[in-house]
């Protein structure tokens, strides 16, 4: 069962807010002395799964990642994990690419690629935090698409997903090729081992630009977007502490629920 | 080329009622219809809707248009997606409004690309734009560190989800006219690949 792996490298969202620094002007998030991005932790988790595939499955797993020359380093933190390849779509021709844009790169290099069962990504990215590029891809590849699965498994020579919902999961049967977008439910990513870490360093991540992937110019870069980026701000925050008394515990606990259900939270 | 006009709300019915996020789209829709001076509709598909719908019409809907068919829930996905898109091609509204749920979380997306148009996802704040009369669609990235404000850049219908509980639910006014209008929609269930296997039925209390 061949895999293709989506993974994007994303300014760490696990800074803390004090970090947080924008550039209102240039409608941008500046990023933080000292902290290197990270692999966006849906997209590890999408690796994570496709290696549990692997296992049982056999077969190839390529990663692919569009960003800039450094997200080589996700690509081999993947190969480390425990995938087999990958390429870094790379050129000045993406710049300023919406999720359309993006979506658009990514299909053609999952083209290029070529003989796939599967592709996986992560529901969204923890930093624009839209949840589009995944369903766009399947809609351009003309795939099956499921979101936010848990697990999947094959039987019938069909994937049988499970889909996380609020009140428990859905299961769909789905032919091959499919598309799937995977959500955190599927786990803790397992830590890559050393073997795997000095294996993958050894590694060529090859640069794909927009002659590689026979991209079409008016489909990718800021030139192509759908929407613009009117303003970016840090919200105004404000402080209330309400303390809720009670003689016991659980009488404490009962005016909690109520106060939160009062106030539309829960 | 055609005149898009209007919001039009994917509404959810669950167990027989509206659900409280349709009637927080109802209320932002309205809104922004009473700005546009534009007709806000509403799209249910169930089964044996017809006293649903008007219930619609009395929380702010001008017109409901209802399809007989399995709710969200019970269907696979890309078939009702195909259902909602043949709607809105034929409805032809300027915003298509959805709730970040299960349903608009994994809709929303699929009918932006269907439709060759934009999405913006989990807005927690909708408004018409004084001067340029552009939707202004207000959400928080970077974890809720930042908050962007999207705008189309002239793409139509525009898809937006808002998030729940972020809004008031509307108000029923017993006053209030509309129409109900049934629409049939066919789909080639030959080109649908992929089907629900089963779901759990866990009941959410409270």
């Amino acid at each position: 069962m061949n895999i293709i792996v989506c993974v994007k490298q994303i300014l760490d969202p696990e800074i803390p807010p004090a970090k947080f620094k924008l550039d209102s002007e240039s409608k941008r998030v500046v990023p933080p002395e000292g902290i290197p991005p990270v692999i966006n932790p849906y997209d590890e988790q999408a690796v994570e799964l496709a290696i549990r595939l692997k296992e049982k499955y056999e077969g190839k797993i390529t990663v692919l990642s569009l960003g800039s020359d450094a997200a080589a380093s996700i690509v081999k933190h993947a190969l480390a994990m425990g995938a087999d390849d990958g390429a870094v779509l790379t050129d000045k021709a993406f710049d300023g690419s919406d999720s359309f844009a993006i979506a658009y790169i990514l299909t053609k290099a999952i083209q290029k690629v070529g003989d796939y069962d599967l592709v996986l990504c992560g529901r969204q990215a923890a930093d624009w935090d839209e949840g589009v590029v995944g369903s766009i891809i399947a809609e351009s590849l003309g795939s099956p698409l499921v979101t936010l699965a848990k697990e999947i498994d094959v039987a019938d020579g069909e994937l049988k997903v499970k889909r996380v919902t609020l009140a428990g999961y859905q299961v769909f049967a789905v032919p091959m090729p499919a598309l799937v977008t995977v959500s955190n439910e599927v786990g803790q990513p397992r830590l890559p081992s050393g073997w795997g870490i000095i294996s993958a360093a050894k590694k060529e991540i090859p640069r794909w630009g927009a002659g590689d992937i026979d991209a079409d110019p008016s489909q990718v870069g800021a030139g192509a977007s759908r929407r613009k980026l009117a303003k970016l701000f840090i919200p105004a925050r404000e402080r209330k502490c309400e303390i809720v008394e009670g003689e016991e515990t659980a009488e404490a606990a009962v005016k909690l629920a109520t106060r939160l259900r009062e106030s539309g939270v829960i | 080329m055609a005149d898009y006009q209007g919001v039009l709300i994917c509404g959810e019915v669950v167990e027989g009622r509206i659900t409280s996020i349709t009637t927080e789209l109802l209320d932002t829709g309205r809104r922004l219809c009473d700005d546009l001076n534009q007709p806000l509709s509403v799209l249910l598909i169930g089964q044996n809707i017809s006293e649903i719908a008007k219930e619609a019409i009395l929380l702010g809907a001008d017109k409901v248009y209802t399809v007989d068919g399995a709710p969200f829930a019970e269907s696979y996905p890309e078939r009702y997606a195909a259902i909602i898109t043949k709607a809105c091609q034929q409805i032809a509204p300027s915003v298509i409004l959805l709730g970040q749920t299960d349903m608009g979380r994994d809709l929303a997306p699929r009918l932006a690309a269907k439709l060759g148009t934009t999405a913006c996802m989990d807005c927690v704040e909708l408004a018409i734009d004084s001067e340029t009369r552009a939707l202004l669609q207000t959400k928080p990235v970077y974890g809720g560190n930042a908050m962007a404000v999207w705008v189309s850049e002239g793409y139509q219908p525009q898809v937006v989800t808002m998030r729940p509980r972020v809004v008031a639910p509307a108000e029923p006014d017993a006053s209030r006219k509309g129409e109900v209008v049934p629409i049939t929609i066919d789909v080639d269930d030959s080109a649908i690949k992929g089907k629900l296997v089963r779901r759990s039925r866990k009941r959410l209390r409270g």
